[in-house]
């Protein structure tokens, strides 16, 4: 998993929908972000996410935020 | 505004641009490094449209005032034959012709080479400086055609036209000032006329509006990159 190089925090996104059985347009769909941006979150490639982005993919997955956001080690 | 106008917009902007530098090749610099008026690199071949004479406004001295009120009639500068042509009575330096119509300017015949170096140098390098701005343009507006205007080298692009008008357009400026007093301090109108000058700040204040504007570029820059990745 690559990360930006700024940051070491790291999204669950890929996990959590499968956990859940969903793709990413079905969420694309429930939480009115374009796949194009949930593509972005979901590869590690965003440097910040809004946080009604947080609340609604939260809602959408039916999870807390520490379930989809943690924090890598220090290299 | 639509992709579509902005691209029509463009090409229509960097047609006018192209035809400007063409302009600004064959009427000004073409002329100047190449005519009887100028550098007169071609040795007079150019077509006659083309050539002017080396002519520039000035101010009477007291001492060319006298003259003129002392003998109204006579012949101002008065030419004479020698074996090495047509030389001005007086000094036996080349002749020169002062006129009045509505301001006094002087016409200076037969230049030496230093005289036209001096005479022509000032419009050479604006002219140049001119289609060098006109260039950076045309590149600028190349980039808006695939939405990419706001960006760092357009920004470096802008600050490079700035300096270009401000610092480039001020030097042409001081040149032709300097160039002048030494093609009339060499002539034989010297001591009977003055330079008529005047320092224009315009592309100092236009180069400083520009400035301005390619520092805001950079942030806008800087803002987007902020908000890259942003989701």
């Amino acid at each position: 998993m690559s990360m930006p190089e700024e940051h070491r925090v790291v999204l669950h996104l890929d996990s959590l929908l499968e956990e859940r059985g969903l793709t990413l347009v079905e969420l694309s769909r429930r939480v009115g972000i374009t796949v194009a941006n949930l593509s972005i979150l979901k590869n590690n490639r965003a440097r910040a996410i809004r946080f009604s982005t947080l609340t609604a993919l939260c809602d959408a997955l039916d999870c807390t935020p520490d379930e989809l956001i943690s924090l890598a080690p220090k290299p | 505004m639509r992709p579509r106008l902005v691209g029509i917009a463009a090409i229509l902007a960097q047609t006018a641009l192209t035809l400007l530098i063409a302009a600004a090749t064959y009427f000004s610099l073409i002329p100047a490094v190449f005519g009887s008026g100028g550098l007169n690199l071609a040795n007079g071949m150019l077509p006659s449209f083309k050539q002017k004479l080396m002519n520039f406004e000035v101010d009477p001295t007291p001492q060319m005032i006298d003259r003129v009120v002392q003998a109204p009639e006579a012949d101002l500068f008065a030419w004479k034959q020698t074996s090495n042509g047509t030389v001005d009575a007086a000094t036996g330096l080349p002749p020169v012709e002062a006129s009045w119509m509505g301001g006094w300017s002087v016409t200076f015949l037969n230049p030496s080479w230093t005289d036209r170096f001096w005479y022509a140098m000032p419009a050479v390098a604006s002219t140049v400086l001119l289609i060098c701005v006109l260039l950076l343009m045309f590149k600028m507006i190349g980039t808006a055609r695939v939405d990419r205007f706001a960006t760092e080298p357009n920004a470096r692009r802008l600050l490079a036209i700035a300096v270009i008008i401000g610092v480039g357009g001020s030097v042409c400026q001081v040149a032709e000032i300097v160039g002048r007093h030494v093609i009339l301090g060499r002539s034989a109108a010297a001591g009977l006329f003055e330079i008529e000058w005047f320092f224009s700040f315009t592309p100092l204040m236009a180069g400083f509006v520009l400035v301005l504007l390619a520092n805001l570029m950079r942030r806008n820059v800087a803002l987007r990159q902020d908000l890259a990745g942003l989701v």
